[in-house]
């Protein structure tokens, strides 16, 4: 005997007692109470031949009265795991458990007070509503393994000194309604790489045409019609590419029949009383979904865009594309920086990422959204990233906003590279003709004047040029340098430069590519020099 | 006696259509691209800051302008607004402020190297000073003559002005050749004397900053090289000694009607060098040209290239 400590108003306890036979089947007859601890109550407990059990399933009257409750017990007789679902009925509505899996000889129980007082959800996540007084329970072993399950209600009221049980059990164990078997969801749209969870599932019909609620197949096989679009495994189905896919279940299982005396028996599980109950095998085809997949790319003109205030092509048309076309659906766009700084190093503040003239829109008529990036005046990469109805479905689009074609002049013996500071650590990015010419203005001057302190070259432009924020480390827009955004800019430090030599080494300026030089001595020790473009 | 006759009066009556010919040579100043200066028809509104709060920019308008100062110092305002808001002008002087005229002449030494000799003479017309003399070369040997008033040294390749062949540079470290006045420059190589390019830059193009560096559609505006005045001159031609006296005719007969136009022969000796290249007479041009430099039917750069023929 196994005895259980259990919670609730009634039966303090319960327990599951075994008696072995050895002779024919039915032909041991047995009988059992249990005795309340004051002895002044006595309950009948229902005993089970699992041997001559015609089913097994169960059906009972179920009420929650005062303080009482009903109890439902589904016990395992076999020495392996078999699979059950129940349903709780009541006037209005169902709550079903779904498919549970019950080890060897376990009990479990179903205290219908906690399922509707905890308000404890289903598998479907329905509730037992709390005015719900009564009802009926229905369980039934599925699937196909060998074995019995037994099960009894029990509801006591204690101080009422009321007892009531029922052990019912219907002729055959419940089979699957055919034609309710089904995947849902029927249809589904998902985007490129998404994963979708489909479920089988099916109703089953007891031997007196009670219909259950739909309950999930867990065992069916699953196949896709087109394999390139979707696959799919234990119902997970994997978007692969645009089109459609069928996404098909296949389930083996039983039927069960009646045969003998107990009548109405047939193929179709009705019939009840006497006689026993058989099984067959059965292969179901569940009505496909459809299952939809579409691809998302976000798409831009152009690779890269100048920053802004280089009077170059600040803009790229950024285009949200749908595959097959999807029009009317609703798009959001989204920037975000990318891991490019664009030779800016430990600012504050926030980056600026550039704007997008719309940020939110629906797809047109070709599944298309259309929009226009505007960079900002620093270089760097931007992610521009989208939504398609709130779904992250499109890949990222990594915009470089930059001036092409900069590279970053060397050292020498001839000149210094100085300037350097941690918010800007690489900064002497020129183009060619600034590269070509620098070294050259340095040896000129070596040349002219022997054995001169060099020259002291300090900013040029960033790695991908832009705004150089030489005094700022916030992104500031508006402090010096100016200009210095294309890479043909140098200036070159006056303060170790005798000013007798100056007009000689302007003169160099002037003939080595930077004829239109900045004079800014006065001001800020520098030539400010400008190569052609 | 009657073929001669008859060549002359074809000669002339060539010449003679259309206008007038010649007589005498002219030297044409260096030549001035036609380049305008304005306000940026489109530009970029600056970006004043970012908002900290919406990440939006917020900007202001520039106003990039350029302004006429004086059309014959060529000077320019470049004004724009500053990110102080207050008006901010630099003063650009175009390279073209100036017109020159390049008279070249080739001498040799005892030991053999040609010495050119290049006046140029700043115009009256001129409204800025000589500061820079450009002059190109085909040849592995050049060395000018330098004075503390000069600097001389390599100009960029990198500008399609200066591209091909080697360029030379002489920057006049004082602005003392003003308009009217002429400069002499020399130059020795090994190089015979052949067509080369020239170009001068007048006024100071050095601009003085004014605390902030301007937008840039007004540095784009900046016409670099491209307003340099340019022509014609005789530099070392390293190639032309490897030319045979036919090859070496053919050289010149490409060039007359460039060096007609250049004012470096009057029409009637262009005719007559005309034929007498074309039929490979190098000795008769050599004679004739001895002539014509004398009567100045043609200028020294024409005689010297001629002159130098082996």
């Amino acid at each position: 005997m196994l005895l259980h400590q259990h919670g609730h108003y009634q039966p303090d306890s319960i327990g599951g007692l075994e008696l072995e036979y050895s002779t024919e089947k039915g032909s041991v007859v047995a009988s059992a109470f249990s005795v309340s601890p004051s002895g002044n109550q006595l309950f009948r407990v229902p005993m089970w031949d699992i041997y001559a059990l015609r089913s097994s399933t169960g059906g009972y009257p179920w009420t929650i009265d005062g303080k009482s409750s009903t109890f439902v017990y589904i016990k395992n007789a076999a020495d392996h795991a078999q699979q059950y679902f129940l349903d709780v009925k009541y006037n209005g509505g169902v709550y079903a458990i779904g498919n549970k899996t019950i080890g060897a000889g376990q009990t479990v129980t179903y205290d219908l007070r906690e399922l509707r007082d905890d308000q404890i959800r289903d598998n479907r996540g329905r509730l037992i509503p709390l005015n719900v007084n009564s009802g009926q329970v229905h369980w039934s072993k599925v699937g196909g393994e060998a074995g019995v399950l037994i099960g009894r209600s029990e509801q006591v009221d204690v101080a009422l000194g009321i007892s009531s049980n029922y052990a019912c059990i219907n002729c055959c164990g419940d089979n699957p309604d055919q034609s309710s078997f089904q995947v849902v969801p029927g249809s589904w749209t998902a985007f490129v790489n998404d994963s979708v969870y489909f479920t089988a599932t099916v109703q089953y019909q007891d031997c007196y045409g009670g219909t259950s609620p739909p309950t999930d197949v867990s065992d069916a096989e699953w196949t896709s019609d087109n394999i390139e679009v979707a696959d799919v495994g234990a119902g997970v189905a994997l978007a692969q590419a645009p089109g459609t896919a069928h996404i098909k279940a296949r389930w083996q299982t039983q039927r069960y029949y009646s045969t003998g005396d107990g009548g109405g028996g047939g193929l179709d599980g009705g019939g009840g009383g006497g006689g026993s109950c058989n099984s067959f095998n059965v292969t179901y085809d569940a009505t496909p979904a459809t299952f939809a997949v579409f691809a998302v790319n976000i798409e831009s003109d152009v690779i890269s865009v100048q920053p802004s205030g280089t009077a170059g092509t600040n803009t790229a048309t950024i285009k949200v594309v749908t595959e097959p076309p999807w029009p009317n659906q609703s798009v959001s766009l989204t920037l975000s920086g990318g891991t490019s700084l664009g030779g800016h190093v430990s600012h504050s503040g926030t980056r600026p990422l550039g704007t997008l003239a719309g940020t939110q829109g629906t797809t047109n008529a070709q599944g298309i959204f259309q929009t226009t990036y505007t960079s900002p005046i620093f270089s760097g990469s931007v992610i521009i990233s989208s939504t398609l109805n709130g779904h992250p479905a499109a890949n990222s689009l990594e915009v470089l906003v930059l001036i092409d074609g900069l590279s970053e002049l060397g050292a020498s013996a001839d000149y210094s590279l100085v300037g350097q500071l941690p918010t800007h650590p690489s900064n002497h990015w020129g183009t060619a003709t600034a590269l070509t010419n620098l070294p050259l203005i340095a040896g000129d001057y070596l040349n002219q004047f022997p054995g001169a302190d060099i020259l002291h070259y300090n900013d040029m432009s960033l790695v991908y040029g832009g705004k150089f924020d030489w005094e700022g480390s916030n992104w500031c827009s508006s402090c010096a340098h100016a200009e210095h955004r294309i890479g043909i800019n140098c200036d070159v430090y006056s303060g170790n430069v005798p000013t007798s030599r100056w007009s000689a080494l302007t003169r160099i300026f002037q003939l080595r590519g930077s004829p239109n030089y900045g004079d800014e001595t006065a001001s800020a020790n520098h030539w400010h020099l400008r190569f052609d473009q | 006696m009657t073929r001669l006759l008859l060549l002359l009066a074809l000669v002339t009556q060539t010449a003679g259509v259309p206008g007038t010919p010649p007589q005498r040579t002219q030297r044409l100043p260096l030549q001035k691209n036609k380049l305008v200066f304005k306000s940026p028809a489109t530009y970029q509104k600056r970006i004043l800051r970012y908002d900290s709060k919406t990440r939006e920019p917020i900007y202001y308008d520039p106003k990039p302008q350029v302004a006429l100062l004086d059309l014959k110092s060529g000077k320019y305002a470049l004004r724009w607004i500053g990110y102080d808001g207050k008006e901010k002008t630099v003063i650009f002087q175009r390279a073209a402020a100036i017109d020159a005229i390049v008279t070249a002449s080739v001498s040799r030494t005892a030991s053999g190297q040609y010495v050119y000799t290049y006046d140029i003479k700043n115009l009256t017309s001129s409204g800025e000073h000589l500061s820079i003399f450009a002059v190109q070369n085909y040849s592995s040997k050049v060395s000018p003559i330098k004075n503390s008033n000069l600097y001389v040294g390599g100009i960029t390749k990198n500008a399609r002005e200066f591209k091909d062949g080697n360029w030379l540079g002489f920057g006049l470290l004082t602005p003392n050749i003003v308009p009217g006045e002429t400069i002499e420059l020399k130059l020795v190589s090994d190089g015979q004397p052949g067509l080369v390019e020239c170009r001068v830059a007048g006024g100071e193009q050095g601009m003085k900053g004014v605390g902030e560096e301007m937008p840039q559609e007004l540095e784009n505006v900046l016409p670099g090289y491209k307003d340099w005045p340019s022509g014609y001159t005789v530099g070392p031609v390293d190639y032309l000694k490897y030319l045979g006296s036919s090859e070496r005719a053919k050289y010149l007969l490409e060039r007359l009607p460039l060096f007609l136009k250049l004012g470096w022969m009057t029409s009637v000796a262009f005719q007559g060098y005309q034929q007498s290249l074309g039929r490979g007479d190098i000795q008769q041009v050599k004679n004739r040209a001895e002539q014509d430099f004398k009567t100045g039917k043609i200028t020294t750069e024409v005689y010297d290239m001629i002159h130098a023929i082996q």
